[in-house]
């Protein structure tokens, strides 16, 4: 049972501290209501953009990184379909050091067009590390874009095209802070040794005077029903080929998700898993497969991920996922199986609970997703599925008009170069 | 009503001034080393084990590895499926990691399951039958892979560097080539386990399960040992280092070079260690170092750049790597021994060494934060046969270094004469 307790400022700031007395250290967890799906189609990348710049020193303090590294501290940040995610870990008794910081660059961000060239630099290197010079960097571009047509989760968080970022000016820049980064448009958590009393009094002295921003409407168009099944061929020159399959499926915060996932489990996550066994042990056509769901805010994806052995076609991996989408579906799952999912989930939980970091996150992110209950209630969402739903959500979930296939197609003879 | 903030002024910084490391319960059961945590809560518990079978122990390459990764394939009564498919059924997981000094075998699980789960892994670690097909599919997926990998300038650098620091011959520095995945045998596994497995000293590593119930579990578990001899690591040859200092790759249709310079340098047994960890985080180790601060802050060069002081058994290798775009590759470089140079021309002002050793501070914290990540920093001591009195010891002497005493390290260390470099790209 993870204990918190939370409370509003009159800026909007939603506040939730968790209580910790094990640690000599406190986290401090800023989730911003802002991620990839809030992107214009014309400017994509930049909420990841804009992390970037959050580094770049605010109005009263030159630099973020340097005091917190006097401090003792240590920070990151991520940026994803739906949110950007901004912590700090540090001794606690330096717990104001934190919000002094976390504060001043929510409050008045310095935008310099030099430290906006330089990291439009640093995210450009960034998109060629991971997305060009990697062997399947460009996978993600290409599977997004075939299963979402209408919905800005058709570009990855680093941007569509490079060409986006290069031309980002300051204007759109101060657009973006002043429309997403306001303390109404945040949660921030403060989790490790610390007392509420304490805390209430320093977040009040540093995020108080905070002017609230205006309220963010979001009208992201939704992606409509998709009602033919899409196909798509990429030739690389990688040495394996890779197969994708995609189902859309609900939102993160709809009670379907459950099931879902743990459909997602019973195919495709571990060795004992029914793709792995058959793709991989029994019929050899695979190295590795993978199930997945993205979890997102808006409607997400169901994936299956694959890799082929050489000389394999993608057809025969086809028929084998079908054939145990098929067995699903008419003869549900057994009551072993589905217990063996469920203590995996609540072994993976018990886990994830033990680094204070995780709690710290999840607290923020249960709390965008408007129950921050949830924490402790889900598993036991978890727990209540029973076979019958399993099988009526394979039914749902595993339609051919709603799926999308990606063959990511070697283009290499035989083996890879040797480099000697 | 709230006073107006002066935001100009940072708040006072007020620094720990004694990390308190809490030390395992330790035993010996049936000639076996054992470390028990009594941290936290106990709802969930990870169990080490580390076993002399690293890759130095074997003179065949890739014996090691394919023994510690196919612990699962099967026992005398279990198929892999029969192994997977318990280990699923507890929420367990068993995850073994072949390093060139040691495997290290870790459980992870819910503290309830823990008995039944620890019986299964007694199985798997002593009573493992090495299936031929199993192998087979191991093998392919790791050629596989290699093949992956030897597109990624990263992987194909860093391979070059450690060859050309030890040379063909040494165990940290001969290569696995694509052929050598055709050549492993199952019989030269099973003989590799009876002698590291079976009948290995191994040591065991707990955290999370309580300390009377975990204690009696290890006491039934080592019970019955097959009898115990001392493991031989493969004749250890000295490290050849090659002739010339530079080298580069060219691989056709990449965007970013792959840069590595760096060394042989030693271990945490070595006097120079622990202030050397301090030039090291300065040079390039946390994110404000000055690596970080010119390449990638002030130039734009690249999304990253880190400098390590890797500890091996034997040895071990100073290295600094990054990613650049192709067309920066030289001036990446010529900055990174301007920075080597000023180490050793300049000595680093007071404030910034502050900065350095409180960060340092506060990451020593971090890394016993919890029972998971306080045993595993343990574990990697006691591989290096020592425990938290070296962290201690740590502690002190980065809050004592001084910059003087910076810059001679430098100057013994870092001429650039001394270093190796590899560019692939």
């Amino acid at each position: 049972m993870i204990q918190f307790n939370q409370f509003t400022l009159t800026n909007g700031l939603k506040v939730i501290v968790h209580e910790d007395d094990s640690t000599p250290l406190v986290t401090i967890n800023t989730l911003y209501k802002v991620g990839t799906r809030d992107e214009d189609p014309n400017k994509t990348g930049f909420a990841h953009l804009f992390e970037h710049l959050m580094f770049g020193g605010s109005k009263h303090i030159e630099n973020f990184d340097t005091p917190l590294e006097f401090a003792g501290g240590e920070n990151n940040a991520f940026t994803t379909n739906d949110i950007t995610n901004y912590y700090i870990t540090l001794p606690v008794s330096n717990l104001e050091t934190a919000l002094w910081l976390e504060s001043d660059r929510m409050l008045s961000l310095d935008f310099s067009q030099d430290n906006l060239d330089n990291q439009k630099q640093v995210v450009i290197e960034e998109f060629k590390e991971t997305c060009i010079n990697q062997p399947y960097g460009d996978l993600w571009h290409h599977l997004s874009a075939l299963a979402y047509k209408v919905h800005s989760y058709q570009w990855p968080t680093i941007g569509k095209d490079i060409s986006h970022i290069e031309t980002a000016n300051l204007d759109d820049v101060k657009q973006f802070y002043s429309r997403y980064y306001v303390p109404n448009n945040a949660v921030i958590v403060i989790a490790g040794g610390v007392q509420t009393k304490d805390v209430e009094n320093l977040v009040h002295k540093w995020f108080g005077d905070i002017p609230a921003g205006q309220q963010v409407l979001r009208n992201i168009p939704q992606e409509p029903k998709q009602s033919e099944a899409r196909f798509l061929e990429v030739i690389a020159d990688v040495p394996v080929s890779c197969f994708y399959k995609t189902y859309a499926m609900c939102r993160r915060q709809d009670k379907e998700y459950y099931a879902t996932d743990i459909l997602s489990d019973i195919l495709g996550s571990g060795d004992s898993s029914r793709l792995f066994q058959k793709l991989v042990k029994e019929n050899k056509l695979c190295s590795a497969v993978n199930c997945f769901v993205t979890g997102s805010l808006d409607a997400g994806l169901f994936i299956i991920d694959t890799k082929l052995n050489e000389g394999v076609h993608y057809s025969d991996v086809e028929r084998v996922i079908q054939s145990e989408i098929d067995k699903l579906i008419k003869d549900g799952i057994g009551t072993r199986e589905l217990q063996k999912v469920k203590n995996q989930i609540e072994s993976y939980s018990e886990y994830n609970d033990l680094d204070i970091l995780n709690r710290a996150t999840n607290l923020a992110f249960y709390e965008y997703m408007g129950n921050v209950d949830l924490i402790n209630d889900e598993l036991k969402s978890f727990m209540e599925i029973s076979e019958e739903q399993i099988q009526e959500q394979a039914r749902s979930l595993f339609v051919k008009e709603q799926s999308c296939t990606l063959f990511y197609k070697s283009s290499q003879q035989n083996h890879a170069e040797e480099i000697k | 009503m709230l006073k107006k903030l002066n935001r100009n002024i940072a708040p006072l910084v007020e620094m720990i001034d004694n990390i308190m490391f809490q030390y395992p319960e330790q035993q010996s059961y049936h000639d076996i080393e054992t470390y028990v945590f009594n941290i936290g809560t106990n709802a969930y518990s990870l169990i080490q084990f580390i076993f002399p079978a690293g890759k130095i122990h074997s003179t065949k390459k890739l014996v090691a590895d394919l023994t510690a990764d196919m612990l699962l394939s099967g026992t005398s009564n279990k198929t892999s499926y029969e192994i997977a498919e318990l280990l699923d059924f507890y929420g367990a997981s068993i995850e073994s990691h072949c390093n060139e000094d040691e495997t290290t075998v870790r459980v992870y699980c819910l503290s309830r399951h823990l008995e039944l789960v620890l019986d299964l892994v007694k199985e798997i670690l002593f009573d493992a039958v090495f299936p031929e097909e199993e192998a087979t599919i191991i093998l392919s997926k790791w050629k596989q892979k290699q093949q992956i990998n030897f597109q990624k300038t990263e992987y194909v650098a860093t391979r070059l560097f450690k060859n050309i620091l030890f040379g063909n011959v040494h165990s940290y520095g001969n290569l696995v080539e694509q052929e050598d995945f055709d050549k492993v045998s199952t019989v030269d596994v099973k003989e590799f386990y009876q002698q590291h497995y079976v009948h290995a000293k191994y040591k065991v590593v707990t955290a999370g399960c309580a300390p009377d119930k975990m204690n009696a579990l290890l006491q039934k578990f080592t019970s019955d040992n097959a009898s115990l001899r001392q493991s031989q690591i493969a004749p250890f040859v000295a490290a050849l280092p090659n002739s010339t200092k530079i080298h580069s790759v060219e691989m056709p249709n990449v965007v970013q070079s792959s840069i590595v310079i760096g060394r042989e340098m030693f271990n945490m047994h070595h006097q120079d260690y622990m202030d050397f960890y301090v030039l090291n985080s300065l040079l390039g180790g946390y994110f404000g170092s000055r690596l970080m601060s010119n390449l990638r802050e002030d130039k734009g060069y690249t999304y990253g750049v880190h400098s390590t002081i890797y500890t091996r058994l034997y040895t071990g290798v100073f290295e600094i790597s990054t990613e650049v775009n192709k067309e920066n590759t030289q001036a990446a470089i010529d900055e990174i021994k301007i920075e080597l140079l000023r180490l050793r021309m300049e000595l680093v002002e007071e404030e910034e060494l502050q900065i350095v050793k409180n960060y340092i501070i506060g990451h020593t914290l971090r890394g016993i934060d919890g029972p998971i990540k306080t045993s595993k920093l343990f574990k990697t001591l006691l591989v290096h046969d020592l425990n938290f009195n070296f962290s201690k010891e740590f502690e002190n002497s980065v809050r004592k270094v001084s910059a003087q005493r910076l810059n001679e390290l430098a100057n013994q260390y870092l001429k650039e004469e001394d270093l190796y470099q590899v560019v692939v790209g």
